[in-house]
């Protein structure tokens, strides 16, 4: 009895406790890495001091050089990215239970086909960077507003799969006309600008830019946080939650739009950045389980994450930054395989 | 109580039901038999409110159900869908919880008061055992059982079931009929469907034969039930036994079928 009550307390601490604290302590760690690596390495103490120095006011003693590779270099790129890859995580665990499925990602309702479409038009019109990222986050909603119009007005026995559907190919014609704008854009100066903005890159991010997006970033947070307990009845059969008392319709419009917010937000300044909603709320679910009251902060931990992680290798891996779709999409598809094969479990 | 009056139900364009009248009383469990495609299905679904009717009303404890708010139909009515595969792992006391969900605020988790009902309605069906299992790793009998304590947990005054021993074993079958006959024991109204007529001899306090979307007749099992009328039902020639073994009738279909 004694013996099997320690047993069980060993597994939970060696199960849930570690699993529990493995996202957050990742975080830290790629945070500390990210800002202590580059082309001008900074000891990872340092780093510590700085940011300690940083938060209670205190003088740090470091070297000016130091203060300001960290505060002014690679803080706001970490920060940009810690945010961007919490955003498409959270948004991609938040519609992988909406849509009942593992395998959709924050661009199933069309959200990044659409900013693709303005980003890409407002580069074409030489707009400036302002208007390329406001187009890119109103391109993004107005696409998951038309799908999600679509899906209302077709009558159907899974209103779920009409959206999918619709999702699908409202995303494919914006697709088309993002290529027929790639045909038409100046090869020297356009083009290049369009291919890079369609692979993601962070180097351009200020500190502004992280600002501008933040509050709807936030917006899109509050729903989720708020109705997190709720979120799991939208995993069940529509008829079946909705005979469990739950408005399905409200909340899943309510539900989708904070997720394509915070999508369009993370996606208007940075590019098309694949993958990491698909990945890490699987990671997640794995660690923590399939409740969204803790796969929602889980999911915004190792998304956060895997975007910085991953971000540094982009700046730091060869001469030139290489980008961020083409890491996300070569580290997420063979780790993507490898969860299907080894970890199947956590999300059957 | 849950009552149909008149009722018309159907999908636009393709009305399945007319002229339907059916009242599950407190306290009784009816059971509804027909063959493939009388529209038991859309039938239930129109008297949970999941599906509009398209004439008649439905009456949830003498109230119209179309026009309550989903969450009020919740706390009365509950629904036991067909044991099911699920998308994500949780676990079954997770699940059994969602039952709470029309008595949760909206903002809110589930309290200590709402664990507690789940898992009475765990300890009911006597499955506490499985409560920290994945629903994705049970059984498909102990789904069933699972989805019933869902059900319990809302608390409700009618049960509708569709198809509760569709895919069960013999022994799971059993048991989820003795868990009909208690429930309405207990008062609550339950309404279920089944492929099997024995299973109307064995918890039903009566039966009601439907074929096309209309009621060929009402009443106690052993009135409604003859070899006649379940012939007429199924298109099938059916024998009813008295089995001394067992205590009760028992139905048996031959192999010859006749004309509908």
């Amino acid at each position: 009895m004694c013996d099997a009550w320690r047993m069980s307390v060993a597994d939970a601490v060696t199960s849930v406790g570690v699993r529990r604290w493995l996202a957050p302590l990742s975080l830290v760690v790629l945070v500390i890495a990210s800002l202590a690596l580059g082309k001008y390495a900074v000891a990872p103490l340092d780093i510590v001091r700085a940011i300690w120095a940083g938060l209670t006011g205190a003088p740090s003693g470091l070297p000016p050089t130091v203060e300001t590779v960290i505060w002014q270099v690679r803080l706001p790129r970490v920060v940009a990215a810690l945010l961007i890859g919490a955003a498409l995580s959270a948004a991609g665990a938040a519609y992988q239970g909406l849509f009942r499925n593992p395998l959709v990602s924050p661009d199933i309702l069309g959200v990044t086909a659409g900013a693709s479409l303005g980003a890409v038009l407002g580069i074409y019109l030489a707009l400036p960077l302002l208007a390329i990222q406001a187009l890119a986050f109103v391109g993004g909603l107005a696409a998951v507003a038309l799908v999600y119009a679509i899906g209302s007005a077709v009558r159907a026995h899974d209103p779920v799969l009409v959206l999918v559907l619709a999702g699908v190919a409202i995303g494919a014609l914006l697709g088309a006309c993002v290529s027929l704008i790639k045909t038409l854009a100046d090869p020297y100066n356009q083009l290049p600008a369009i291919t890079y903005w369609l692979l993601g890159s962070l180097s351009a991010v200020t500190r502004g830019d992280v600002l501008s997006v933040l509050p709807a970033m936030l917006l899109g947070l509050a729903p989720m946080f708020l109705l997190r307990w709720r979120m799991n009845l939208l995993s069940l059969d529509d008829e079946e939650a909705r005979a469990l008392g739950v408005n399905t319709r409200a909340l899943r419009a309510v539900l989708i739009a904070a997720a394509t917010l915070m999508t369009a937000a993370a996606v208007s300044i940075s590019g098309v950045i694949g993958w990491i909603g698909l990945l890490t709320p699987h990671m997640a679910r794995a660690l923590v389980g399939p409740d969204f009251g803790r796969l929602l902060p889980a999911s915004i931990m190792l998304g956060g994450g895997c975007l910085v992680g991953v971000d540094l290798v982009a700046r730091s891996a060869a001469a030139v930054e290489i980008p961020l779709g083409v890491l996300t999409a070569g580290l997420g598809a063979p780790f993507f395989l490898y969860l299907l094969a080894i970890a199947a479990r956590g999300w059957r | 109580m849950l009552e149909a009056r008149a009722l018309d139900f159907g999908y636009r364009g393709t009305p399945l039901g007319r002229g339907l009248n059916l009242v599950v009383g407190g306290g009784e469990a009816l059971c509804v038999l027909g063959p493939n495609g009388a529209g038991k299905t859309s039938l239930f679904k129109t008297l949970l409110g999941l599906l509009a009717p398209l004439a008649g009303e439905v009456l949830l404890d003498g109230r119209p159900l179309f026009g309550l708010a989903r969450q009020e139909i919740a706390r009365a009515l509950a629904y036991v869908p067909q044991a099911h595969a699920a998308f994500f792992p949780f676990t079954v006391a997770d699940v059994v919880l969602m039952g709470r969900a029309a008595r949760v605020g909206l903002f809110e988790a589930p309290n200590d008061k709402d664990r507690a009902v789940a898992q009475a309605a765990l300890a009911k069906l006597r499955i506490e055992q499985l409560a920290s299992a994945p629903y994705t790793q049970i059984s498909g009998g102990e789904r069933q059982l699972v989805l019933i304590a869902r059900a319990l947990a809302q608390e409700p005054r009618c049960l509708v079931m569709d198809e509760p021993t569709a895919n069960l074993d013999l022994g799971n079958q059993a048991r989820v009929l003795a868990e009909i006959a208690g429930l309405a024991a207990e008062g609550l109204s339950v309404l279920f469907s089944t492929h099997d007529p024995d299973h109307a001899f064995r918890c039903a306090d009566r039966v009601a034969l439907m074929k096309g979307g209309r009621l060929l007749a009402a009443g106690a099992p052993d009135a409604v039930m003859t070899s006649a009328t379940l012939g007429a039902l199924y298109g099938v020639e059916v024998e009813i036994v008295s089995v001394d073994g067992v205590g009760r009738k028992v139905c048996a279909s031959a192999l010859r079928t006749f004309g509908m």
